[in-house]
């Protein structure tokens, strides 16, 4: 590669370990195998050096080269025909000429920016799928009682709901597992707790499969079966598809991915960008929701009931509604009626 | 998110979580090797790998620890305060591995301070700051100034820094009083409209609904971002000023003002183009602070010599990345 007959680079010198500075050149006869370095003024023999000896280092972009030489001295020099002098590894020099300012530098943009999307679309659902196989059980029904026990302490009240009622949902609740694949069954269970009066008629699964009605729920419902097998198949749902788990992954690896791979921002863009992929977790919960509700509908007519009572639920649930949902963790019920009502119809689920 | 990679996932969903070490070295080189003081350049030595180690253990442990933390949070309790006791001995591993792979005019530069010594600055004395509701503040700034760039040598030349306490009373006080000032305008916008307020109360905010709601939350983060670059300003002129290597002293003249309008122009830039302009931002705002610091050598600037140390060891390095935690030094 020494094509342009060039044997002669000027730059400055470096004493070993020191900040002692000379202006000098580095010689470098073709067919040498010994590179020499010399002082620029009175040409005085710095060092001396096997040519194969010599660390090119990293080089970075347009600015100053730094060559290491065999005992210690460096060469510095802006001159980048030191790079074809000194064979320049191919990858080297091809990632650089990939990062030069030019035109098709807007393709590496571009290919990252569609990498990037790519990778937060599709890669981390694979990532985060992994993870959650490889999480052991006893973890997660760790995390189910404790969040249990912590609700209790600071939320939840004993249920004063009767013996009858309790007994009659978890009849449904059996009716709906034992509809589930044989090997999908383990570690359901269901609670029952007194909310204060806010949390309205409520209920949630943890991601061991504990699932929790509020007292309020299960007393407006208190005739309608199938409303309550309606939320009940909607809260297995999230336990069979892994949904809690999966926001844990997501947001722990997303905020990864962003404190290390966009380095130092300075000040309140770091907030900017935890902030703002925040928000698109939300919308990710809400897909979240759509999918429980996709589940439980399946689930609820597999076992016999009728999917209007998730309907006739979530009509009830309406008044509890603000009026915009990109800022929410659930859609609008008005738009799960909606939606459910497109699932009845399709017949998907017979 | 690199924890887990193996054979199982295909190696381009992953690249950029592994080669975002790559990137950070590559990044750190192209910024040391374009500044340069008194003619001469700085240059990054430690290697993608090595970053990349420290951070998968880094990340493998927080990990298990958040998981530990979900599943039992008194186990998780005891685990946050291991992690505290252990937060100054991660800091000045940090200082020690990017002191060591650094160098300025072919010489590396060290770090060494006591462990003792830090762990009186970064956990006795936090715990004294928040006892004294926080109005000893300065005394705590200095003494991480003192701590960390005390601790900082040119190969065998020390870096040392020393003044009184007033700039840094001044410089924390200005940030309060800005601060205050962003608070008193943000209710005073907000609080004609009943809405908002009741709408903070709910969790369901209605910014959506109510465009003066939003210009006053803009508000409040303009006068933050002042109040925070106001603050770094002041106390980096001023430890800049009160610095000194051997004889060689330092001088910084940013200016409030220029930094604000850098931050929050920056801020804009990025934003709206969803992180495309990221670099050309961090590069504006690193060549501004650089042609605002100055060394005024007094001897030879050729003098300095020291050896290199290896240091491969950068899960302190990691640790600081992720959870944006340093020694605070004003630079």
């Amino acid at each position: 590669m020494r094509s342009n007959g060039k044997t002669k680079i000027r730059g400055r010198a470096f004493k070993p370990g020191s900040s002692e500075m000379f202006e000098a050149e580095l010689v470098c006869w073709i067919n040498s195998s010994e590179v020499l370095l010399l002082r620029e003024d009175d040409r005085t023999l710095l060092t001396r050096c096997p040519a194969n000896a010599i660390d090119l280092g990293h080089v970075v972009g347009s600015g100053p080269v730094n060559v290491t030489l065999a005992d210690g001295w460096l060469f510095q020099t802006d001159d980048h025909d030191i790079t074809i002098l000194l064979n320049e590894s191919g990858l080297s020099r091809n990632l650089r000429s990939w990062e030069a300012l030019r035109p098709r530098l807007v393709s590496v943009v571009l290919t990252t920016i569609v990498c990037t999307w790519l990778l937060w679309k599709y890669g981390l659902g694979i990532l985060v799928s992994i993870a959650i196989a490889l999480t052991p059980p006893p973890v997660i029904n760790a995390m189910d009682y404790s969040a249990m026990q912590t609700l209790d302490r600071l939320l939840a009240d004993e249920t004063e709901l009767s013996d009858k009622q309790q007994d009659k949902a978890q009849g449904i609740f059996l009716d709906l597992v034992r509809e589930l694949p044989a090997d999908q069954r383990d570690g359901f269970e269901l609670h029952f707790r007194k909310f204060p009066e806010e949390f309205g008629p409520n209920a949630f699964a943890l991601p061991g499969g504990t699932v929790v009605l509020t007292d309020a729920l299960v007393n407006e419902f208190a005739k309608d079966d199938d409303a309550i097998a309606g939320v009940l198949g909607h809260e297995i749902g999230h336990k069979v598809e892994a949904h809690g788990m999966r926001q844990i992954y997501r947001s722990l690896s997303v905020y990864f991915l962003i404190a290390l791979i966009a380095g130092d921002t300075g000040p309140l863009l770091e907030e900017f960008l935890l902030e703002g992929q925040l928000l698109l977790q939300l919308s990710f919960s809400r897909d979240h929701e759509r999918a429980a509700d996709d589940f439980g509908l399946t689930l609820m007519s597999k076992a016999g009931y009728d999917p209007e009572g998730l309907k006739r639920f979530f009509a009830a649930l309406e008044k509890y509604d603000g009026d915009s949902d990109w800022y929410s963790t659930h859609p609008l019920s008005k738009d799960r009626v909606d939606s459910i009502e497109n699932f009845i119809e399709s017949g998907e689920y017979r | 998110m690199v924890w887990h990679l193996d054979y199982q996932c295909p190696p381009s969903i992953v690249t950029l979580g592994i080669y975002s070490a790559w990137a950070k070295v590559r990044t750190k080189k192209y910024f040391y090797q374009n500044t340069y003081v008194a003619g001469r350049n700085f240059d990054y030595h430690a290697t993608g790998k090595q970053i990349l180690i420290g951070r998968i253990i880094v990340i493998a442990a927080l990990l298990v620890y958040s998981f530990l933390n979900a599943a039992s949070p008194a186990l998780g309790g005891i685990l946050a305060l291991v992690l505290l006791a252990l937060l100054p001995y991660l800091l000045v591993r940090s200082a020690k591995f990017n002191a060591r792979n650094s160098s300025w005019s072919n010489v590396r530069f060290n770090f060494d301070q006591p462990m003792g010594y830090a762990y009186k600055v970064y956990l006795l004395y936090p715990i004294l700051m928040a006892l004294t509701l926080y109005t000893t503040q300065p005394f705590w700034a200095r003494s991480t100034n003192r701590f960390g760039i005390g601790g900082h040598r040119l190969g065998k030349s020390r870096f040392t820094f020393d003044s009184g306490i007033g700039p840094f009373y001044v410089a924390a006080i200005s940030a309060v009083v800005i601060a205050a000032i962003g608070f008193g305008c943000f209710f005073l916008l907000a609080s004609g409209q009943t809405s908002f307020i009741s709408a903070l109360e709910s969790d369901v905010p209605n910014f959506e609904t109510d465009p003066k709601a939003i210009f006053a939350l803009v508000v409040l983060i303009f006068f933050f971002a002042a109040a925070q670059v106001v603050y770094h300003a002041l106390i980096r002129n001023h430890v800049f000023g009160h610095s000194k290597l051997d004889n060689h002293k330092f001088h910084s003249t940013i200016s409030a003002g220029s930094l604000l309008a850098i931050t929050l122009t920056n801020l804009v830039m990025v934003v709206f183009t969803l992180g495309l302009l990221l670099p050309f931002a961090q590069i504006r705002m690193h060549r501004y602070l650089a042609e605002n610091t100055f060394v005024e050598p007094h001897g030879s600037i050729d003098a300095f010599a020291g050896e290199i140390i290896a240091d491969s060891g950068a899960i302190g390095d990691a640790y600081s990345d992720i959870e944006g935690v340093d020694l605070g030094i004003a630079i």
